[in-house]
């Protein structure tokens, strides 16, 4: 219903008993620990210094996921489909006693499968360097003389590459354009690589002469090979080639050792949990205030378990706890608590930002209104009740379900429900399926008729109906802003910054109504009598007077009071914007009806040929499942969007601290009682 | 039916669907370049990028409605064909405003959305915020859709 109320709460208790007592509010997890930075006891109670083996425990914990890590990329676990719907698993606490009592075994395992790891990746880069020098060897594999090999006593050779693809004919010319080309020498083309158009080289001269050669060869652009080849090319490539395969063979041996750790997954997903648990109660430990035979600790508790809570550790060991409600002005930890259909909204206000302690949770004022916009704008009968039966289905099959999840599916199923209530309303069953279908196949044209209009017919009509809804939304913002005031106590308040802008809302509105320009936009309109229309018009002028005079009122200069009423009158441009605003139900609205048709009439254009029906059901469903995924994920934007920004903009403001409990974060297991 | 006057009318259609499509087509790009980066470093945000990723797909769709509805009105899937030059500009303004605005607010949403996508990627629990930013931009497409639409049903009184 609410912002659950918090209290204070402080146990002091026998130091011989810490631990128990820190698992057992760990267990029970709805205790948020914060400790009070009291300066005063300083010199009698100390804290302990525990980071060392809060560290200790992380570092374990860490290592085992990696670890985990590991094991999913070499062997993937094995998943089902709706595995994210099924929650975590669950265990006994005998059984996961049992794991405790193992969890050396875990960390020793964690430890074999990070090094393994290492050396796997380490592997890994061996293979893709020799795989490199095995494909850089290949222009070279054409020369029969080691690699080393630098000439006789009064030859020199050499050998490289030139970035040109030449004849043997035209690499002498070149050779000779650029430079001298000694007697008693020779350059050969050995091999050219078609692709990167290099070719390969080798050559002799004197040694006299060599300097005069190279620098010949350099000016046409001769490079010496990237690799470094000892022997003959085609002996060390037999080496690569052979040492390669022993690699890859270590490679595979190591990718099985790892996969021979699969069936200790479950362990590990069990010590990871219980490191990062006791992780957690170090970190709380280390904030304790101790002496030496006591601590005390303090925190919030919601006030309704506060009673269960302070018994089940009352019984247990030898405590003083004292509870206080929390101060005027203080702000505790929030925690919201709703039942029925609001609770599946909290995520939508915890997104935008959870109330503070002593502000109105809008979750379940907000719950009508927001199932209402989204119906209205998917508002297609048939793809809310596949919305509500897929959620449904899922609510129902999967009872572990994940929190969050869960809440988020029966969200999507109540706005499956409303969305068929305004299918049904505006007559939209997969848009005209109904007519198209009966028309195309039977012949004769069933009439499907709408409840309430169709908006392709008569689209101001539901342009209207969206302004008014809008209207009315806006309003309840307003009113909750009056009611917030009111149970505040702040009358004057209330009457200044509420009554006020009714007074002129409403002015205005019956103005605009009765005004001829409206009925001729909507056919339709009030006709309010002459003395009538001077009261409207007089209580206009009141409520903007009103605004004026009193907006700015908490200032003491009178012209600047003036100018900041001048300036919130203005505020009415923004109602006026946020007004249009709703005219997004009728866009959303005749969108998903509009796209709806035209995947019926694509689906029937073939229908004479014998293969009509068949090209019907598919194109009938592809076309549905897409017009369906993208108008729902329109509709579920702009809902958004229209609470949060025009009608939390009226009264909320959010900003609260979200309730942290010291409890068991256990990530892979659910431990049962 | 009159050529010149149908040939506008088709011209407006055409362009509702050309220029909503590309803003659309533009503003999806942008933001999937960034939600292909994003899986790329946490394959686990796929789900939340391609929405963000979407996001800027409904100018297309709205020109596309608009062209669709417009076919219906005026001759070519149903209603009456435009008679006179005249008539057919009118429909070929009743389409320009979802035309241009469907481009422009096409093509800014998707760098809105890119933005989104980098908040969501090192915030993912603002995922409802960044949602919201994009779709501050779509009220603008949404309202040029509105204007069209009520143009589209309404302009027939001048023929």
């Amino acid at each position: 219903m609410a912002v659950l109320q918090m209290k204070k709460i402080c146990i002091c208790a026998l130091k011989s008993e810490r631990k128990p007592i820190l698992e057992q509010i760990q267990k029970y997890g709805v205790m948020q620990v914060c400790q009070i930075e009291d300066q005063s006891g300083e010199d009698f109670f100390r804290k302990t210094e525990t980071q060392t083996s809060q560290a200790g425990f992380e570092r374990n914990a860490t290592n085992i996921e990696q670890a985990l890590e590991i094991l999913d990329s070499q062997c993937r676990e094995e998943k089902g489909m709706f595995d994210a719907f099924r929650g975590k698993p669950t265990m006994n606490e005998s059984e996961f006693a049992e794991v405790v009592r193992r969890r050396d075994e875990a960390v020793r395992a964690a430890d074999v499968l990070l090094r393994l790891n290492k050396q796997l990746t380490a592997k890994q880069l061996d293979i893709a360097k020799l795989q490199g020098q095995i494909e850089a060897i290949k222009p070279w594999l054409a020369m029969d003389v080691p690699g080393l090999t630098t000439g006789t006593l009064r030859t020199s050779y050499f050998y490289g590459y030139i970035q040109e693809k030449l004849s043997q004919e035209e690499l002498y010319r070149k050779i000779e354009e650029n430079g001298t080309f000694p007697e008693a020498s020779d350059v050969r083309i050995f091999y050219t690589d078609e692709k990167t158009g290099l070719i390969s080289i080798a050559g002799f001269c004197m040694k006299g002469d060599e300097a005069v050669f190279e620098s010949a060869l350099r000016s046409i652009g001769f490079t010496k090979p990237p690799v470094i080849i000892r022997s003959v090319p085609e002996k060390s490539l037999e080496k690569w080639n052979a040492r390669l395969v022993t690699f890859v063979e270590e490679e595979q041996k190591l990718i099985d050792e790892i996969r021979s750790y699969a069936d200790k997954r479950q362990l590990l997903k069990c010590a990871a949990d219980y490191f990062r648990a006791r992780a957690e109660k170090y970190k709380v430990l280390g904030e304790l205030y101790q002496s030496h035979h006591t601590f005390f600790m303090t925190g919030y508790i919601p006030k309704s378990i506060e009673e269960e809570f302070v018994s089940s550790i009352e019984d247990k060991f030898q405590t003083a706890i004292a509870t206080e409600d929390v101060k005027e002005g203080e702000e505790a930890p929030v925690l919201l608590d709703n039942d029925g259909i609001a609770d599946s909204l909290e995520g939508i206000v915890e997104s935008f930002g959870l109330p503070k302690s002593k502000e109105f949770d809008p979750s379940a004022l907000m719950a009508l209104s927001y199932y209402f916009l989204f119906g209205l704008m998917l508002s297609d009968a048939a793809y809310g009740f596949i919305m509500f039966a897929a959620c449904f289905a899922m609510i129902k099959a999967f009872p572990k379900m994940e929190k969050g999840l869960r809440k988020s599916l029966k969200m999507f199923m109540f706005c499956g429900l409303s969305t068929t209530f305004w299918g049904v309303m505006f007559g939209g069953y997969f848009g005209d399926a109904v007519q198209v279908i009966s028309r195309t196949f039977f012949g004769k044209e069933v009439a499907v008729k709408p409840v309430w209009f169709d908006p392709l017919q008569e689209p101001m009509k539901l342009l209207l109906a969206s302004l008014c809804i809008g209207l009315a939304h806006m309003l309840l913002g307003l009113f909750i802003k009056g009611y917030m005031l009111l149970k505040d106590k702040k009358y004057f308040d209330c009457f200044c910054d509420v009554g006020f802008w009714l007074m002129l809302l409403a002015g205005l509105i019956l103005m605009l109504a009765s005004s001829d320009m409206f009925q001729s936009i909507f056919g339709i309109g009030i006709q309010i009598p002459a003395t009538g229309q001077t009261v409207i018009k007089a209580l206009a002028i009141v409520g903007a007077a009103g605004i004026v005079f009193t907006a700015g009122r908490r200032k003491k200069n009178w012209a600047l009071r003036i100018a900041l009423g001048l300036y919130d009158l203005y505020g009415i441009s923004g109602w006026l914007s946020d007004l249009l605003s709703y005219s997004r139900l009728l866009a959303l609205g005749l969108a998903t009806g509009v796209i709806a048709k035209v995947v019926n009439l694509m689906a029937a254009m073939p229908s004479k040929s014998p293969v009509g029906p068949v090209v019907f059901i598919v194109v009938f469903i592809f076309g549905h499942t897409l017009n369906m995924g993208i108008n729902l994920l329109g509709a579920y934007v702009h809902t958004n969007r229209l609470e949060y920004v025009e009608y939390f903009g009226k009264f909320y403001e959010g900003g609260g601290e979200s309730f942290k409990p010291f409890k068991l974060n256990n990530r892979y297991v659910e431990i049962e009682e | 039916m009159n050529e010149l006057g149908m040939f506008f009318a088709i011209l407006g259609m055409a362009l509702a669907a050309i220029l909503g499509g590309i803003g659309s087509a533009v503003g999806v790009g942008l933001a999937g370049q960034a939600a292909a980066g994003v899986v790329t470093e946490d394959p686990s945000k796929f789900s939340k990028v391609l929405i963000l990723q979407l996001l800027p797909g409904t100018q297309g769709i709205y020109g596309f409605l608009i062209a669709f509805l417009a076919m219906s009105q005026f001759g070519i899937l149903g209603g009456t064909p435009v008679t006179s030059t005249k008539d057919g500009l009118i429909v070929l303004a009743a389409c320009l405003p979802i035309a241009i605005v469907g481009l422009l607010s096409g093509i800014y949403q998707g760098k809105t959305a890119v933005s989104s996508i980098g908040l969501v990627s090192k915030k993912p629990e603002q995922f409802g915020k960044s949602l919201l930013f994009p779709a501050m931009v779509e009220t603008y497409a949404i309202l040029a859709l509105l204007i069209s639409i009520l143009a589209v049903f309404n302009v027939g009184k001048f023929f």
